[in-house]
């Protein structure tokens, strides 16, 4: 999917989200346009700050929002998630905050449309229930999928996404994830967050004249560090 | 300090399921207690019972030597003021200042005595410019000073809060522990609070680790952190910056944790 936005001056920017990837966005105008596309149905928006929900029972509740729902990509969804069939049978009112979470990202994903924004959906997760959502990011974009993300925390963008738009006030970049966010100095003169560890490899060069490599894990950092130290 | 809030062999559930069992702590006065555990734990249900809406399955919890069981209810509930996690479903009337005033009507204060409160307290929450607005049009923020406000306007011994640090950025939450230090320091309220977030549990003076349904461990913050293994067994998320400082404590790198690039920089190449 090509998006083709212009800037202040007309100029033309370009940002292609590719099937069978993961797309990180910084920006708040990106993600709006994004989010509109769920009107016209050709996009699902995934956001997990306001639940609401009018079915008195999961399956009542997925039923009320797609009567024509893929009943197999449910049961795939549910193992990802490691909850039992059961869970379809359980009571709205009774289900714990996470849970309503995941009747939210189900409800959604049973509509038939391969562009899906989460929108800051590992907020309110745990490392465990993190992982889970990850595991499901993994499975769509098997299905070839086009699979955008935002996140509060850009850490989890710069471990997660394969591609990276950031666009923020005069500065728009837009890439692979490993080049954009190892360019420390430009995100810091354009004041964009880094992610801790690109920063830590970044700051040891300019300040200490140390050349770590740009990992995404904390233990390959650790080993590198041991070997500088 | 002296040890107002005892919890002893809790036991909380639904119906015939026992979620937490054998929960044993004591929060003390002028304390910022957190509850830690993983999402689907039982943090709401643990707030739900100690604040009495659910019905506890065994065991005793007291405050200030008034515990909680039908004969005592109406003073244990004076004693504390309870926010829960949904946000928007706590709410009765649509202007701020009604909500604040609610609590205080209900419990039959005067109306002198009412202003004088909703003034103090609004005015402490730096809520007291909002207080003719709906409050729907509230930011999370402001609805959560808000809760606050409502809770603490009778001056109870303790306030409950469950998990809403989750809806907070940063620089909000720093401000919600600001208010919390002030509500110990002023009011002498006791603040008791559940998170799944470690970085939510840095600033709390004791902190309880809940987990697999039976309490896991107790202690201070860095007591806790040092068992960073355990909590990751849990199912807690380690902030990076204190996962890389452990991990580089334990190769004998650095000998503290640090928040800051800069700092941990700079101590490892001095």
């Amino acid at each position: 999917m090509e998006m083709i936005l212009k800037d202040r001056f007309n100029e033309k920017k370009s940002v292609d989200f590719k099937e069978g990837s993961i797309t990180s966005i910084q920006s708040n105008y990106i993600k709006n346009i994004l989010k509109n596309l769920s009107n016209d149905y050709s996009l699902i928006y995934i956001n997990n700050n306001d639940l609401y929900f009018l079915g008195e029972d999961v399956s009542d509740e997925i039923e009320l929002y797609n009567r024509v729902f893929d009943y197999s990509l449910i049961i795939d969804i549910l193992d990802i998630l490691e909850v039992d069939n059961s869970f379809l049978k359980r009571k709205v009112d009774e289900l714990s905050h996470t849970e309503k979470i995941y009747l939210n990202i189900i409800r959604n994903l049973s509509f038939d449309r391969k562009i899906v924004l989460f929108d800051d959906v590992f907020k309110y997760l745990d490392y465990g229930n993190q992982k889970k959502i990850k595991n499901l990011l993994m499975y769509l974009k098997e299905r070839m999928y086009v699979i955008i993300i935002t996140s509060s925390d850009v850490n989890v963008l710069y471990k997660l996404a394969e591609y990276s738009v950031i666009w923020y006030k005069n500065f728009f970049e837009y890439g692979s994830c490993d080049d954009l966010y190892t360019n420390v100095e430009k995100l810091v003169k354009s004041r964009i967050a880094v992610p801790v560890l690109p920063l830590i490899t970044y700051k040891a060069k300019v300040d200490k004249n140390v050349k770590l490599f740009y990992s995404k894990d904390v233990r390959d950092i650790i080993k590198d560090i041991y070997k500088h130290v | 300090m002296k040890n107002l809030f005892y919890v002893e062999n809790l036991s909380v559930g639904y119906y015939d399921k026992v979620i937490l069992k054998d929960i044993t702590f004591s929060v003390s006065k002028d304390c910022l207690t957190a509850i830690l555990c993983p999402n689907n734990c039982g943090k709401t249900t643990l707030i739900k019972t100690l604040s009495g809406i659910l019905r506890k399955k065994g065991g005793r919890v007291s405050v200030n030597n008034c515990s909680l069981s039908k004969r005592s209810f109406k003073k244990y509930i004076l004693n504390i003021g309870v926010i829960f996690e949904d946000l928007n479903n706590q709410f009765i009337c649509d202007r701020v200042i009604d909500e604040i005033r609610f609590p205080l009507i209900n419990l039959a204060y005067r109306k002198k005595d009412i202003d004088f409160r909703v003034k103090r307290i609004s005015k402490i929450l730096a809520i007291d410019h909002l207080l003719d607005k709906e409050v729907f049009s509230l930011s999370i923020l402001d609805k959560i000073k808000l809760l606050i406000a409502v809770s603490v306007v009778h001056l109870p011994k303790f306030l409950l809060v469950d998990d809403i640090f989750k809806f907070l950025k940063v620089k909000e939450q720093q401000e919600i522990f600001r208010i919390f230090r002030i509500l110990n320091d002023e009011f002498g309220i006791s603040i008791v609070f559940t998170t799944s977030l470690i970085s939510s549990v840095i600033d709390a003076d004791h902190i309880v680790v809940l987990g697999q349904g039976r309490k896991v461990m107790e202690g201070n913050f860095d007591s806790i952190i040092k068992q960073d293994n355990e909590l990751a067994k849990l199912g807690l998320e380690i902030p990076i910056m204190i996962d890389l400082s452990r991990k580089l404590q334990f190769y004998n790198l650095v000998d503290t944790i640090y928040y800051d690039v800069d700092e941990v920089v700079n101590r490892l190449w001095k």
